[in-house]
């Protein structure tokens, strides 16, 4: 059953069409790759996903409910989180603090939908338990500001963990990272995948064929192929708009 | 039970409120006026705060909200003889409605649009009070008369003539809204206040519905500024345009940047620390004014943090 | 007097007003534009040009035309002066951080009003115009001073449209005000280039309360209304964009005058200012100027 699926998806900007009429599905607890060339309408694509951008027609559906009017925060609710590709975090809090506004949108959620909860310390459970995935504990007390790079990354996806969203999508993870980064970053979304459905956007094509189920790739606002890592990367179509850019 | 940070920020409130009220004794008459009136004008600074320093909304127009709880407590008492709990009470709930209204369409620009928008519309308001003279009295405003300053609640009678009566009256006021305000930014509604002030477009990317999220520190922040200006009206008796001014909402924002913006006691230190600075310099208006652009520059310069920002950051991570 | 007489005096008095706006307003905006700043001590800018003109033509004894001249040349000068300082020692060390530098102008705004009332005092003074002449219609005399300023007001506007569009200067500013950084990577002196023009924005003010000067009275509250006026304007022009500033100064100027013969003055200051904030809030690219993306 896909948990996500979009019809005939068009964005234009001032005449450019950045998104053409792009059918998309994605199956439940997939890693998906989204690839292409810059410019091919990547981050516009999952703009759209997100409700960061408004499509100019098509529609997108997410597990049953279509969300193409809604704004981004009934989206965000519904369980599609977005990191960010620029690292987007809390800078002037604490660690511990930019994953508990994270864990609260998820303890408001479930105690919506009438579970009981106690909220103070299992808004600390639910931190300690995603620093703790992502190999943060140690910094629970410091600034965000005041770590490392890639520890900032490793804090985004902390963050978006703590809502437990349904659909992760991921925008360039690896960018900046250290190749060493990259490797633990592989474990990490190996360790976390569970039951969550993810999207990764990346031009680090080792690292997509290395985690993906399905590799979408994207060229010039349209999906140019769809299939498993090794059938993608034999695909001559494919081959012709790397080598050929 | 001490070194945990949240007994000890609790304890840490607890003796301001208590402090406070020891002081009473040993006060002269002058000085417990002085701290009377900086209590009333501590809760309209700690409700400029819960905006400003929480939810990061630098808004220029409080003296809008303050002026509307003044006058809406003081017209009635004049013009339709009520008595003065019921417009107490009233004057909050007209607050708190004019504040959603404001919040509402003022919360639809960001920044510098969103400061200059309140700057008009408290202007509009101030003017508004000066056009309707001959209900408002305008400038020279109009002296409450003799029923409103004593009330009863059940059965206790409270003489608004006598200063002691004021001054507990108001550091009442004034704990009540701290232990308020206290628990709002250290629950849940605190945490998404910071999280819009840090980055907002993250907190809605998280689910966050961040206009309702800031509608609600306007607010209540609108309902705060507009119970310290009831609580001035009945108090002293007297309502007048020049609360409605521009000069106001600048003192709301000037004690909550000295004392220190985001933290709860901030303001009111400010608001103390001004008081006693121009208490100092005895030409009362020039030098106020003077000195209120001297310390803004300066602190926006050299101490943006304020007083209890800075030792916050320095050595008590713990002040709330 | 019949209607068109009337009318003709009207739209004279208005271009008057519309003149003295559109030099103070430009300044505001030419400041927003390029800084991206909003200066609340703009009008004290305006009232200190006033009061040194005041001052300069006041001492110089001869002809008040001389006085005049030299006022108009030195008043601005001093207030430049001034106001390039302020930008290098405070608004530069904060960045030109659009909140706080709305925060340390309002702190300006106390600090030049209070001192100018500490060194000037709270009365009214009066310049005496260059020069005495009537021009006759032939229904009423009009003040030739007052069309003067209209003519005065023109000329500078012209220059300033020459400097910004046609000079290296401009360029420069044009250059700064498209894309801070690459201004700076250009090698221009981004930091200079900023204290010229919130200096310019300053003058154009001193400029505008000079002309008028002789017409009005010089207080030191002087500097509130426009300062008011000129947000307005530049909110209606579109928040930096000088082409919408001169139109809207032009309609605010004319229409002021009309306005207030039908309204008292401070209904139709409450009005004026809340449908300013309205166009902020629901047109915020101003009813002038073009969105911006």
């Amino acid at each position: 059953m896909s948990v996500l699926y979009t019809k005939s998806l068009t964005k234009r900007f001032d005449g450019i069409i950045a998104v053409k009429d792009v059918d998309f599905s994605l199956k439940q607890g997939e890693i998906r790759g989204i690839i292409g060339p810059n410019g091919a309408g990547k981050t516009s694509f999952v703009n759209l996903l997100t409700g960061r951008l408004a499509p100019d027609s098509g529609q997108i559906v997410f597990q049953g409910v279509d969300i193409t009017s809604q704004p981004t925060w009934k989206r965000a609710r519904l369980g599609i989180s977005y990191s960010f590709q620029i690292t987007n975090i809390y800078s002037g809090l604490t660690v511990f603090e930019n994953v508990a506004i994270g864990a609260q949108m998820r303890i408001q959620q479930s105690s919506k939908s009438g579970l009981p909860f106690d909220q103070k310390s299992n808004l600390e459970e639910i931190v300690d338990s995603c620093l703790s995935l992502t190999g943060l504990d140690g910094s629970r007390a410091q600034l965000a500001t005041e770590l490392a790079y890639g520890h900032q990354r490793l804090l985004e996806i902390a963050i978006n963990l703590a809502v437990e969203p349904v659909l992760l999508i991921l925008d360039e993870p690896t960018q900046g990272l250290s190749v060493d980064e990259i490797e633990e970053f592989t474990d990490l979304l190996k360790g976390i995948r569970l039951n969550r459905t993810i999207i990764l956007i990346e031009h680090n094509l080792p690292f997509v064929m290395n985690l993906a189920d399905r590799v979408t790739v994207m060229d010039q606002g349209s999906i140019l192929a769809e299939n498993d890592p090794k059938a993608i990367q034999l695909d001559a179509r494919v081959k012709a708009i790397y080598l050929g850019e | 039970m001490i070194n945990n940070p949240s007994n000890r920020s609790v304890t840490l409130h607890i003796s301001a409120c208590l402090f406070l009220f020891l002081f009473s004794f040993i006060l002269s008459d002058y000085h417990q006026l002085i701290i009377t009136r900086i209590m009333i004008l501590s809760i309209f600074a700690l409700g400029y705060n819960v905006l400003f320093g929480y939810a990061g909304l630098l808004s220029l127009g409080h003296a809008l909200f303050f002026a509307c709880g003044f006058y809406a407590a003081g017209l009635p008492i004049y013009h339709l003889g009520w008595e003065v709990p019921f417009a107490f009470l009233f004057a909050i709930a007209i607050s708190a409605v004019v504040a959603t209204l404001i919040g509402a369409i003022a919360l639809r620009t960001h920044g510098v649009a969103f400061m200059i928008v309140t700057l008009m519309f408290s202007q509009v308001a101030y003017l508004t009070t000066l056009h309707f003279s001959d209900i408002t009295g305008g400038d020279e405003g109009l002296v409450l008369p003799e029923h409103a300053r004593s009330f009863e609640i059940i059965g206790v009678q409270f003489d608004l003539t006598s200063p002691q009566t004021r001054y507990y009256i108001a550091l009442g006021l004034l704990s009540v809204s701290v232990l308020a305000v206290y628990r709002w930014v250290n629950g849940g509604l605190g945490r998404e206040w910071v999280a819009v002030r840090e980055n907002e477009s993250r907190t809605r990317m998280l689910g966050y519905n961040t206009f309702l999220i800031k509608l609600k520190a306007m607010i209540i922040s609108g309902t705060l500024s507009g119970g310290a200006g009831a609580a001035y009206a009945l108090m002293f008796a007297y309502i007048g345009s020049t609360f409605a001014s521009i000069q106001y909402s600048i003192d709301a924002l000037l004690y909550t940047l000295l004392g220190g913006a985001g933290t709860v006691l901030g303001p009111i230190l400010g608001s103390f620390i001004m008081f006693y600075l121009i208490d100092f310099f005895s030409e009362y208006t020039t030098a106020y004014l003077l000195a209120t652009g001297v310390i803004l520059i300066l602190l926006m310069l050299f101490f943006p943090l304020g007083v209890l920002g800075t030792l916050k950051k320095k050595w008590f991570h713990w002040i709330p | 007097m019949d209607l068109g007489p009337f009318l003709l005096l009207a739209s004279l008095e208005g271009l008057v007003q519309a003149a003295v706006l559109s030099l103070s307003a430009l300044g505001l905006c030419l400041v927003f534009g390029v800084l991206r700043v909003v200066n609340v001590a703009h009008g004290e800018f305006y009232m200190l040009g006033a009061v040194i003109a005041w001052l300069v033509s006041n001492t110089l004894i001869g002809h008040p035309l001389s006085g005049f001249l030299l006022a108009l040349l030195v008043a601005p000068l001093f207030v430049g002066v001034i106001a390039f300082l302020t930008d290098r020692m405070i608004l530069h060390k904060i960045n030109h951080s659009p909140e706080a530098t709305i925060v340390v102008t309002i702190g300006m705004l106390y600090v030049i009003q209070q001192s100018v009332l500490i060194g000037f005092g709270p009365d009214a003074r009066t310049i005496e115009p260059p020069f005495y002449f009537h021009i006759n219609f032939p229904w009423f005399g009009y003040s030739g001073y007052k069309l003067s300023v209209i003519l005065m007001a023109a000329v500078l506007l012209l220059m300033v449209w020459y400097v910004i569009s046609r000079t290296r200067l401009g360029l420069v500013m044009r250059a700064t005000q498209l894309d801070r950084e690459m201004a700076q990577v250009l090698g221009i002196p981004v930091g200079w280039v900023f204290g010229l023009v919130f200096a310019s924005g300053a003058m154009l003010a001193a400029l505008g309360s000079i002309l008028i000067a002789p017409i009005r009275q010089v207080h030191y509250l002087m500097g509130l209304d426009p300062l008011l006026m000129s947000f307005i304007v530049v909110i209606i022009g579109g928040l930096g964009s000088i082409r919408g500033a001169l139109m809207a100064a032009l309609l605010i100027g004319m229409s002021d005058g009309i306005i207030s013969m039908f309204f008292s003055p401070t209904l139709a200051k409450m009005f004026s200012t809340l449908l300013v904030a309205l166009v902020l809030i629901f047109k915020p690219e101003g009813l002038f100027g073009q969105r911006q993306s």
